[in-house]
């Protein structure tokens, strides 16, 4: 079993991309920065009470003057800018998709993954919901087809749901939420056989996919099927895009339920991502510099000086950290 | 053993307290759900808020808490296979809706004689035919005859015989999609796919014995422009690293959903709209 003591430096700098991410949601959205201050302070009390235990001098000055830089920025921090996403070609098409499945009097289908009740499914059944919204208030079909039992019960809730936001709940019917099978190809051929004899016009897939995305999306290609595809498997990416019409490419699938709300937490939360990867970016370019500076020292361009000295040692705990 | 661990403790069903422990359980289950059934919308938000929170708060508590030099784990640790039980026995109440959804449209199509009925009626007696092999292959006492089709259970048979055949099948079946997709999707149409076109090539016949061949008389001194030398060098310093930074904003992506699960931060697209 894994746990943090295993490389306390990775799970801290874990620690610390949440913090970044928690921060910019909650100065996005008025009524969390009281709750999420005190939740600061409460985890600042905790930790320093680890810290100074330990006699570990630097850490708890180090946690004092976090925890006081983040609870000055969320108590003066402003709520009322939104912050804006770039086009997302591939959520663009949604409406387009959806119109032209509505002109063609044919279904929708939306398929979550073959993964169990886990993020990349939920997240697909929230982008689902949205598009659901927009084929009810077309008066079209929309059908959802699972391979996993419990996404059957959440994801019937989700297009209900959505269809009474679209105001068309007449038009929901249970039987098209439909739970094919948990095993990988069965499931495979079972959403072939229901895009054939459905005549489904745009297929939304978005989820886990694996070895199974191919004889779908092929199959839906045959019938003509406008496909919008996203995965969190880059491994299927290629079969994706040589395949679908349009690919949301990595963390795109995460940005589409805030790109399509607008909501402000989601909007914070992706830019909280940004600023998360921002410091990634850092630590890699940092990582880059102090490789190729130990690598000069050890085949000698480099001599060993005063100077230098501080240097390496900086560089040699810089790298040890994310080993 | 802690008091937990006692309580939610897996009981054999020899033991006489198995059918107190099994109908206690749907009792208390049954009166849970009827009290969230009776409580207002208002009431129930913060309960499910509550007990998402507790539940991911122990897996990140265990995993955070420092291990005793020593020991395998923390004092959460323990409670691991507990936790597991208990999500292993709600994913098996959601198995058996599935099942009921699933036969249920199908049972509908057949008796309606609805279009294709033909394939539901199909996956009615497959399922009962395997559900009944499966339960004699498994539970039949010892000594009872079951029957047998060439040496095999007709458990095995159908298994073994049957199902991984037919996903062999359909496995098969990607590599000529493969083809079909790459003459659809590799042209020459702008400059970006004249890369993709080129790399494709290089990395195909750099991984089969036709790309040394065609390369093998190149002088030593350039290696480099040998077809297998230049895929490997395409998929390692090129396609790995483009692997991982989309790796790096899936995780993250995957981080900061987590995080508004958990916290219960999440709102649906309609959110607002709800009443």
């Amino acid at each position: 079993m894994q746990h943090a003591s295993d490389n306390w430096n990775v799970a801290n700098f874990v620690v610390i991309l949440s913090v970044i991410i928690l921060f910019k949601i909650v100065t996005a959205q008025k009524g969390m920065k009281t709750p999420f201050a005190a939740c600061i302070g409460l985890f600042t009390v905790i930790l320093l009470a680890f810290t100074v235990r330990a006699h570990w001098w630097g850490a708890s000055i180090g946690i004092l003057i976090a925890s006081a830089f983040l609870l000055f920025k969320i108590l003066t921090s402003r709520s009322d800018r939104i912050p804006t996403i770039r086009r997302i070609a591939g959520l663009n098409a949604i409406d387009e998709a959806v119109g032209r499945a509505t002109e063609m009097g044919r279904p929708v289908l939306m398929i979550p993954g073959i993964g169990q009740l886990d993020i990349p499914a939920l997240q697909g059944l929230n982008i689902f919901g949205y598009i659901a919204r927009s084929v009810a208030a077309f008066g079209n079909r929309t059908i959802l087809a699972v391979a996993d039992p419990p996404l059957a019960g959440v994801g019937e809730e989700v297009i209900r749901d959505a269809y009474a936001a679209g105001g068309r709940p007449e038009l929901f019917n249970p039987d098209d939420v439909r739970f094919i099978s948990d095993r990988q190809f069965a499931f495979a051929s079972g959403v072939a056989g229901l895009i054939e004899r459905e005549k489904v016009a745009a297929s939304f897939l978005m989820g886990a996919f694996f070895a199974e995305s191919l004889i779908i999306t092929e199959v839906a290609q045959r019938t003509g099927t406008i496909q919008i595809a996203a995965t969190n498997q880059f491994t299927q990416l290629p079969f994706f895009v040589a395949t679908c019409d349009y690919v949301l490419l990595g963390d795109e699938f995460y940005a589409a339920s805030a790109y399509l709300s607008r909501n402000p937490t989601l909007l914070g939360s992706i830019v909280g991502q940004d600023y998360a990867k921002l410091l990634i970016l850092v630590v890699i370019v940092l990582g880059v510099i102090a490789t190729g500076y130990m690598e000069l020292v050890h085949t000698g361009a480099i001599h060993d000086s005063s100077a230098t000295d501080s240097l390496t040692k900086v560089a040699d705990y810089f790298l040890k950290m994310f080993r | 053993m802690s008091i937990i661990n006692h309580i939610f403790a897996p009981i054999p069903s020899s033991h006489p307290l198995f059918y107190v422990a099994f109908f206690l359980t749907i009792l208390v289950g049954l009166g849970i759900l009827a009290l969230l059934q009776i409580l207002p919308n208002q009431a129930r938000k913060p309960i499910i808020a509550l007990v998402t929170f507790l539940g991911g708060l122990y897996y990140t508590a265990e995993f955070f808490i420092p291990v005793p030099t020593g020991h395998d784990g923390n004092f959460l640790s323990p409670y691991m296979d507990t936790m597991s039980n208990i999500a292993s026995v709600l994913g098996c109440f959601s198995v058996g809706l599935g099942i009921i959804s699933l036969i249920g449209l199908h049972f509908k199509n057949t008796i309606k004689l609805k279009a294709s009925w033909g394939f539901s009626a199909t996956l009615i007696v497959c399922f009962v035919v395997m559900t009944i092999f499966t339960l004699l292959d498994q539970y039949s006492p010892k000594g009872m005859l079951i029957p047998k089709v060439a040496n095999k259970s007709v458990y095995q048979f159908l298994f073994s015989g049957g199902l991984t055949s037919l996903d062999a099948a359909m496995f098969a079946l990607i590599g000529f999609f493969i083809i079909s997709a790459s003459y659809r999707a590799f042209r020459i149409r702008s400059l970006e796919a004249s890369y993709l076109m080129a790399s494709a090539v290089i990395v195909m016949l750099g991984q089969v014995t036709l790309g040394s061949a065609l390369t093998h008389n190149i002088p030593h001194a350039y290696d480099f422009f040998k077809l297998e030398n230049l895929s490997e060098y395409i998929l390692a310093h090129i396609n790995s690293p483009a692997q991982r930074a989309v790796t790096f904003g899936l995780a993250l992506g995957a981080l900061a959903t987590s995080l508004r699960l958990w916290l219960s931060l999440e709102r649906g697209l309609y959110f607002d709209q709800e009443a």
